[in-house]
């Protein structure tokens, strides 16, 4: 009796490619500019936007910096917590 | 507190500091590296990065150790850099020299003290924004000192780095 092969690639890869958002929290330590440094260095945005997502976190209590891959959404989650922000991946909502 | 560039501007100097102020950013890689130990500052320092259980866990094993290894060398960096500090200079006005090269080790290190310190004294955003007691009576005082101080140093580390 053959048994049924399990449908692991195709789960893994649906994992993989599920899109994945980076979001940052407000806290009442870390300066504004400093965010704002962090989110050019790390993220790639240019001043304004990075000023925005700063305040966003500041006013709304969190902001959506980025989405995409999970590895590379992971690798932010790491470079931002490397600069002490307060960070967290989740899956992105449809 | 005086701020100026120095070495061909390759140092930033903070200078015309009293003792007090001296002693108090002498503390700063010592707070950093306590954080490491205790419990709830070592949650702020180094925080979950998410609600699943499986991938914190990995994060944990995997992730935390190298972020706990660039906390501790930044301390390690501010304190090598402050060792030849003198406390007692002739014409009075002690001064720290920060070489930009080491900004980054310095704004992690004085960032991972504010955070450890307000973890410590759970201070929140309205203690944040609340006027310095005029004369410091106890360790939450001094503590809130020290965050805003240590706050002045990183903003003038920031314009010099991202102006």
């Amino acid at each position: 009796m053959a048994l049924a092969t399990p449908d692991i690639e195709e789960k893994t890869r649906d994992l993989l490619d599920e899109p994945w958002q980076v979001v940052v929290h407000n806290d009442p330590v870390n300066l504004m500019s400093y965010v704002t440094m962090v989110f050019q260095r790390v993220l790639g945005m240019p001043r304004d936007k990075a000023r925005r997502h700063m305040l966003e976190v500041h006013h709304k209590g969190r902001s959506v910096v980025w989405s995409g891959a999970r590895e590379q959404a992971e690798c932010h989650v790491e470079q931002l917590h490397g600069h002490l922000l307060l960070a967290t991946l989740e899956r992105a909502t449809p | 507190m005086k701020v100026s560039l120095v070495h061909s501007g390759r140092t930033l100097r903070f200078s015309h500091l009293d003792a007090t102020l001296a002693r108090l950013l002498l503390m700063a890689p010592g707070i950093a590296r306590e954080a490491a130990s205790n419990p709830v500052e070592r949650g702020r320092l180094l925080p979950k990065p998410s609600d699943d259980d499986d991938l914190n866990h990995e994060w944990a094993e995997f992730v935390e150790p190298g972020l706990e290894k660039l906390f501790l060398s930044a301390a390690d960096q501010v304190a090598r850099d402050m060792a030849g500090v003198d406390m007692c200079p002739d014409g009075g006005g002690i001064a720290v020299d920060v070489p930009l090269d080491h900004a980054d080790a310095w704004l992690n290190c004085l960032n991972s003290a504010r955070l450890a310190l307000n973890t410590r004294h759970a201070f929140d955003e309205r203690d944040m924004a609340a006027e310095l007691p005029q004369i410091i009576e106890n360790e939450r005082d001094a503590a809130l000192f020290q965050i805003h101080f240590f706050g002045i140093l990183q903003e003038c580390l920031i314009a010099r780095l991202n102006p």
